[in-house]
């Protein structure tokens, strides 16, 4: 008994590790942690949300779920901000290792393949971003605890023991937490929709306190949701949804699906195992043991091709399910191997596993998190620079990634960000950031940038390579603008202005 | 008035409960009251005019106007302008109450009747009829008065003829659907061969024909506003109609017991019936939200009756289920007290029934058109309700012009001379381009503004 624990403890400790030394060594976060970095050193100073920010958009309102920004703001009264943003996520990722093992455990009851399956969970490359510091980092590990709870009710409601009531208990709040962490949440729900759908299709008996649960859980999203998002549903209306993303990027944000992309970032060992396994419990063995997490990647692929999900979210959710479900598949192996006469080779089976894992998984894994996309130190200096050099009350012009930057490290207002929900001019505030980066007219610059209030233009290197920018923006001319500051990154001051015609 | 509803034992359910059932009409009458005083006293306070929704000045403006034979145009040309306002709530009192008498001849559970009423009141579509002249709240009135008189004694249920004709007459749908109604509740579920409801049925085929043909009555009336299908429904979505989201849900759960007890005979053609004539025209929204209403109630006590296995969730599923409703409701009745015409409208249009030709066509957004025959006294160029699809394609084609070439011969056409650019237009087109950029050309003048409202003329070619 004590040996697997030490196994699942001896992962999570060398994947928290591995992922800890990526942490420090990348000194910079990725690009979309600076938003909530900014919450949380917010909320460490107030005690409260930042449901007004006035550098954002040049200032606006914004909602959000906020126990994920209220936990680590929990940490940062004992660690500074940014040293909670580098271990927290890592550990509560780290966390998965344990509740996959637990999960696949209660599913195959087999300990090998659990700990394999622990394994993969831990090595992951779609979870392997070390330097983001994202609300996913603690919406992953909530929701297959409260898929790991739930499918403890399922098997006690079955034999009615007492530890019930303590599951559900557990389950509730769980799931509340859930529910105030993430809008992802509702994942969850579609997956025991169908589950619940694929239990009756198959005579699987659904037990009423499954029932009275499922209501609750139901229920208490809704209301949750509502709370928090009433205003965005109001004046967004059905399009609330798709987070008011402006159409001309729907795409980057929702691609289609990549089975190229879904191989690397899932690994393919386990994707298709996960494939197998699936098709073999549905179609051939009818496996009711496996049914809610098809369940849940059923729901997943649907979130996903309706565009309610964001693609890497959603491969991020169906890469934990996966390496679940490769714990039957390994079970399923070893049991096809006892009988046949491959059995005196499966003393190979599992070094030969975890021989591929490594090269599978782990090599990407560590790719992965080698090459993530996060802002260089020079960038960084520049935009310290700003906060330093350039009046409080100016806006800075950046590109869609760096908004967060603009406001985080140099504190001035900003064009736009990804955070668009509420912002009722996201699709024209995007035309005139791309029109300021890629036309040659200094008119329509002049007219944009009065429009918007900018003053200072920031060109990174990044900025160069996502606008294919040769040197310098074709407009800038000494006339009309000053160089401030110049290294790998300019920083343009605007001289000018468009008179009265 | 009999506010003790009951005599039945109610020793099973917590005494707070039992009280609320017993005096169940006080409270939900007071609670009704609460609800369009507030909005009224809301109006009142920020000086805007008191009944809100362009279908209240369409019938307002109809009464002074037009000519032609509606119910509502008959009543507003006896009963005085100024106590118009109070026309919506005392029909929605009169609903509630006639429901009450309804649901006691029909033996209906006390239980069950509490929450109809209660989901009522708090449904968006019911509360915006309690400060709004609609229509259909008036058909539902007369409706429920017949349904009343019908199961009154032998010679008594023939005063069930002026209700039901009345509610014949308000347009063609309903008539339809009043004689689907009682054609099915007489011949199929009472197996009725009276020669009452023969004469019944012939009576409002016959005024429904009269109607659709010499008086020209619309299929549908309405829209009044710009149709939103995929929001109108889901007042949560920015809708000012519609039910909430909790409703919805509580419907889609109230299916089940109606299921069980065989109802969805009757239940699967209505809901076919209600969703098909919302798809077509959004402002029939009100009897999808009351097919709604009634299956929230089942759903409600289905969930509440049921015997819970975990007590504890139950507890948790009711309250938040009460807690989701009522902050919808509140949610929604602040919205309401935003709701157009606002003082500002009010103002600039009796500016221009003051200072404009009485000959002027006026240019708006659609949904402000009956505003501006009621308090401006102007023609409006559009009427949603006449053609709804031409009329939306047109306003479209105005306000999304690019250039005065095509802006222009638009407006040229439809004679307009005046414009009114409200404060939610100002918001919702942009400045930089299209309608309110192309106001900069010197053929429109500027005639009046206040805060955010503006009036414009347009001078046509000479």
């Amino acid at each position: 008994m004590k040996k697997p624990i030490m196994v699942v403890g001896g992962i999570f400790l060398a994947v928290l590790l591995l992922r800890l030394i990526f942490a420090f060594m990348i000194p910079e976060f990725t690009y979309e942690s600076y938003f909530h970095l900014r919450e949380v050193e917010h909320i460490v100073e107030t005690g409260l949300p930042f449901y007004h920010d006035p550098l954002s958009y040049g200032g606006r309102e914004t909602t959000f779920l906020p126990f994920f920004y209220y936990l680590a703001a929990f940490f940062s009264l004992f660690l500074p901000v940014p040293l909670v943003a580098k271990i927290l996520p890592n550990l509560l990722i780290a966390l998965l290792i344990p509740i996959t093992y637990l999960i696949s455990k209660k599913i195959t009851n087999h300990e090998v393949g659990s700990l394999i399956a622990a394994f993969i969970a831990g090595f992951l490359p779609i979870l392997f971003f070390t330097n983001g510091f994202t609300v996913n980092t603690l919406f992953l590990p909530l929701i297959f605890t409260a898929i790991y709870l739930y499918l403890n009710i399922e098997e006690e409601a079955k034999k009615n023991d007492p530890k019930l009531m303590k599951h559900i208990y557990l389950y509730t709040a769980v799931f509340f937490l859930l529910s105030i962490t993430s809008s992802l949440a509702g994942i969850m729900l579609l997956g025991l929709g169908i589950y619940t759908l694929l239990s009756f299709m198959e005579g699987k008996k659904i037990y009423r306190e499954e029932v009275e649960v499922i209501l609750f859980s139901l229920f208490l999203y809704l209301w949750v949701q509502f709370l928090f998002f009433k205003k965005s549903l109001l004046d967004e209306g059905i399009s609330f949804v798709w987070q008011n993303i402006p159409s001309t990027i729907i795409a980057q944000y929702f691609p289609k699906f990549s089975l190229g992309v879904a191989l690397v970032l899932v690994s393919i060992v386990p994707f298709l195992a996960g494939a197998v396994v699936v098709y073999r419990s549905l179609f051939q063995l009818k496996n009711q043991k496996s049914f809610l997490l098809i369940s849940l990647v059923l729901a997943t692929s649907i979130l996903t091709w309706l565009r309610l999900i964001r693609f890497k979210q959603s491969l991020a959710f169906f890469s934990v399910v996966l390496a679940i479900l490769f714990a039957i598949f390994y079970q399923d192996i070893e049991t096809y191997m006892q009988k046949t006469k491959l059995s005196q080779y499966q003393k190979y089976l599992l070094p030969l596993t975890i021989f591929i894992l490594l090269f599978s998984t782990v090599l990407p894994a560590i790719n992965t998190a080698r090459l993530q996309d996060v802002p260089s130190p020079e960038e960084v200096q520049a935009f310290k620079w700003l906060n330093e050099n350039t009046p409080p009350s100016t806006t800075v012009l950046a590109t869609l990634d760096e908004g967060h930057l603009v406001s985080y490290y140099a504190k001035r207002k900003n064009l736009m960000d990804d955070r668009f929900m509420l912002v009722h001019d996201a699709e024209t505030r995007f035309q005139a950031l791309t029109s300021l980066y890629t036309t040659k007219f200094r008119t329509e610059v002049l007219e944009l940038a009065g429009r918007y209030g900018i003053e200072y233009f920031v060109l990174t290197p990044s900025a160069k390579e996502k606008y294919k920018l040769k040197r310098e923006l074709p407009y800038v001319t000494r006339s009309c603008f000053e160089t401030l500051y110049q290294n790998e990154t300019t920083i343009f001051k605007l001289k000018c202005q468009l008179g009265p015609t | 008035m009999n506010n003790k509803t009951s005599t039945k034992d109610h020793s099973h359910l917590s005494p707070y409960f039992s009280h609320i059932l017993r005096y169940q009409k006080i409270y939900l009458c007071s609670l009704l009251i609460i609800f369009s005083g507030l909005t009224l006293f809301s109006n009142s306070v920020h000086e805007k005019p008191l009944l809100v929704g362009g279908e209240s000045y369409y019938f307002l403006s109809s009464a002074r106007t037009e000519l032609r034979y509606h119910p509502l145009t008959l009543l507003f040309r006896i009963i005085p302008e100024q106590l118009s306002f109070l026309l919506p709530p005392l029909i929605s009192l009169g609903t509630v109450l006639l429901g009450y008498a309804l649901a006691r001849k029909k033996q209906i559970a006390e239980k069950k009747i509490f929450f109809m009423v209660l989901f009522y009141l708090l449904t968006p579509t019911f509360l915006f009829t309690a400060v709004s002249i609609s229509s259909y709240s008036i058909y539902l009135l007369v409706v429920l008065m017949g349904a009343n008189l019908m199961l009154l004694e032998k010679k008594k249920k023939y005063l069930a003829f002026i209700p039901f004709l009345l509610a014949a007459a308000i347009d063609t749908f309903s008539a339809l659907l009043l004689l689907a109604g009682i054609a099915s509740y007489s011949y199929l579920l009472k197996k009725s061969k009276e020669k009452f409801t023969m004469i019944l049925l012939i009576s409002i085929a016959a005024i429904l024909i009269a109607n659709a043909t010499l008086l020209g009555a619309p299929f549908f009336i309405g829209p009044f506003l710009l149709q939103i299908k995929a929001a109108d429904f889901i007042s949560e979505l920015g809708a000012f109609s519609g039910a909430g989201f909790f409703s919805i849900l509580l419907a889609l759960i109230g299916i089940i017991p109606n299921w069980k007890k065989k109802n969805l005979l009757v239940i699967i053609p209505a809901l076919a019936i209600s969703v098909t004539a919302y798809l077509i025209n959004t402002h029939t929204v009100f009897f999808l939200s009351l097919l709604m209403v009634m299956l929230a109630a089942a759903g409600f006590l289905y969930l509440l009756e049921q015997n819970w296995k975990l007590s504890f969730l139950k507890n948790a599923v009711v309250l938040l289920l009460l807690l989701g409703m009522a902050f919808s409701t509140v949610s929604y009745v602040n919205r309401l007290s935003d709701y157009h015409p606002t003082s500002l409208d009010q103002k600039a249009l009796q500016w221009i029934e003051r200072n404009t030709d009485e000959n002027a066509v006026v240019l708006s957004a659609p949904e402000n058109s009956y505003y501006i025959s009621y308090f401006a006294q102007r023609k409006p160029v559009f009427a949603l309700h006449k053609n709804y699809q031409d009329q939306y394609d047109l306003s479209e084609q105005i306000f999304k012009a690019e250039y005065i070439n095509e802006l222009f011969p638009l407006l040229e056409k439809n004679k307009v001379s005046i414009i009114y650019i409200s404060e939610e237009m100002k918001q919702k087109l942009p400045s930089q381009q299209g309608f309110l950029f192309l106001l900069q050309n010197e053929r429109f003048k500027l005639l009046y503004f206040t805060n955010d409202a503006e009036v414009w003329s347009f001078e046509a070619k000479k």
